[in-house]
């Protein structure tokens, strides 16, 4: 479970403050994010993957207070999957991308390339394996980063704005996907304004100016 | 009146070229002050200057720093002991390096004021070919968007569980490398998407150009640049 709690976080420059008694987002659970755009739900995600640091408050992961943990860190529980999925892909082909960081970080390379051989067919990618990640739709992109962070420890995701741009097979493919990972365990924090998507959970947390208020 | 851009780039010009001649102290003050003078006569403001110059402090004094310690031999200024940590030479020599730093850095200042307009219109008045200064143009106004992709990639690399400081030193290279994937992909469909739009519009259907707005130097423009000149010549012959 990852929490905030107390946190108060102004942006340097054009001043917007987002601030945050005690939001809660449990393991096995999916916390939807929702608000009128520019409402501050992107400061949420971003805090709450340390990306943004609160100037005053905490970030809690399981527990244990993670506000000054290096992202390095932070990315052992938390994935987050950026509202563009080509900023998160690195390498020129679809199975590098989801080996390049366990190979970096120097873990066995067969049990590496056995994980990276089940996400793909998991995630319906093994028909690109050999492919360019600059040449892959929108969907598929999406589908690549989120197994990409599969492909570490995290328990925990955090995405931003999902479903924008995907049509509804890929909608439904993401949803399914969500929820599988969900039973098993994973928590998510989704900022979306997709309707559908509120049918995914029933947990919600309301974001105006910079406020959160929970829904449910 | 506005200075034309061309006297603008010409002032650039000497002025990093003579910071890289220079060597002396009191010269290279002397090209910082007249930096400064000519960025504060073109239009720059002085709250721009400092936080360029801020941004670039520690820079300015790593490289002073490296320039004294690894300058041996000489008069020694500091001793620890009997290690001589600094001699007068590489104190000097330090400075210099700095100095001529923070002069680049002010030199480009010169030309803050200057909107795009105006310097498209400056290059293609000196004689480029049109397409080659609205590329370099393109390439500046996308250059802030390419940072926040850079930003981004580094951000979910570390995400992924990457620890910047413990990527092997073999693995380095190869690392940066590709967090500079993203950073190209976007420059190539941004081009792509650009090269479309500008073609659906007509770009490059005519072979000569016509342009709503023409610079013209102007005499006091002229005599600007023939009094640079003058003087960086000057400088040069005093110099030597
Ligand atoms: N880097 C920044 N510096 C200053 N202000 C920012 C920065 N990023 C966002 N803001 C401001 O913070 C506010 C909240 O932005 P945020 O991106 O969190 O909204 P959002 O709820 O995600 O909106 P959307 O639904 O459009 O994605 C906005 O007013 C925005 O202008
Ligand atoms: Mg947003």
């Amino acid at each position: 479970m990852i929490a905030l709690s107390h946190v108060v976080y102004s942006y340097p420059k054009g001043g917007f403050v987002f601030s945050c008694d005690e939001a809660e987002f449990p393991a096995g659970e999916v916390t939807l994010l929702t608000g009128p755009n520019g409402s501050g739900k992107t400061t949420l995600c971003r805090l709450l993957c340390g990306v943004l640091r609160p100037d005053k408050g905490y970030l809690l992961i399981d527990g244990e207070d993670a506000t000054a943990w290096p992202l390095g860190r932070i990315g052992a529980h938390v994935g987050y999957l950026l509202q563009e999925p080509s900023r998160q892909l690195f390498r020129p082909s679809v199975f590098e991308e989801l080996t390049f960081v366990p190979e970096l970080l120097g873990r066995d390379p067969q049990e590496t390339a056995a994980k990276a051989e089940a996400l793909l067919a998991e995630f319906g990618l093994t028909r690109l394996k050999d492919r360019s990640t600059l040449t892959l739709s929108r969907g598929e992109k999406q589908r690549l980063a989120l197994a990409a962070l599969l492909m570490g420890g995290a328990g925990f995701f955090i995405l931003d704005e999902p479903t924008t741009g995907l049509d509804t097979d890929n909608r439904r493919i993401l949803y399914d996907k969500i929820d599988e990972l969900r039973e098993k365990g994973a928590g998510f924090a989704i900022a979306s304004h997709d309707r559908d998507l509120l049918a995914l959970s029933p947990r919600r947390l309301r974001v105006t100016e910079g406020r959160v208020v929970r829904e449910d | 009146m506005k200075t034309d851009p061309r006297v603008k780039l010409l002032s650039l010009l000497l002025l990093t070229t003579a910071a890289l001649i220079f060597d002396r102290l009191p010269w290279l003050l002397g090209l910082l002050l007249a930096s400064l003078l000519l960025a504060l006569l073109f239009g720059a403001r002085p709250a721009g200057f400092f936080r360029r110059a801020r941004a670039f402090i520690g820079l300015l004094l790593a490289v002073a720093l490296l320039q004294c310690l690894f300058t041996r031999g000489g008069v020694p200024l500091l001793q620890i002991g009997d290690l001589t940590l600094i001699y007068k030479e590489g104190a000097r020599l330090g400075a210099a390096a700095a100095l001529r730093y923070l002069v680049i850095i002010c030199a480009a200042a010169v030309l803050a004021g200057e909107s795009s307009r105006r310097l498209v219109a400056g290059l293609s008045g000196l004689g480029l070919p049109y397409t080659l200064v609205f590329m370099l143009m393109t390439a500046l106004r996308f250059l802030p968007q390419f940072r926040r992709s850079f930003q981004d990639a580094v951000i979910s690399a570390q995400l992924r569980g990457v620890d910047l400081k413990a990527v092997p030193r073999g693995k380095r290279l190869g690392f940066y490398g590709s967090l500079l994937l993203p950073v190209l992909s976007e420059a190539l469909l941004r081009s792509r998407e650009l090269a479309l739009a500008m073609e659906a519009r007509g770009f490059g259907a005519y072979r000569e150009r016509t342009a709503y707005f023409k610079l013209k130097m102007q005499p006091g423009d002229w005599l600007l640049a023939v009094l640079l000149a003058a003087a960086f010549a000057g400088a040069l012959i005093l110099y030597f």
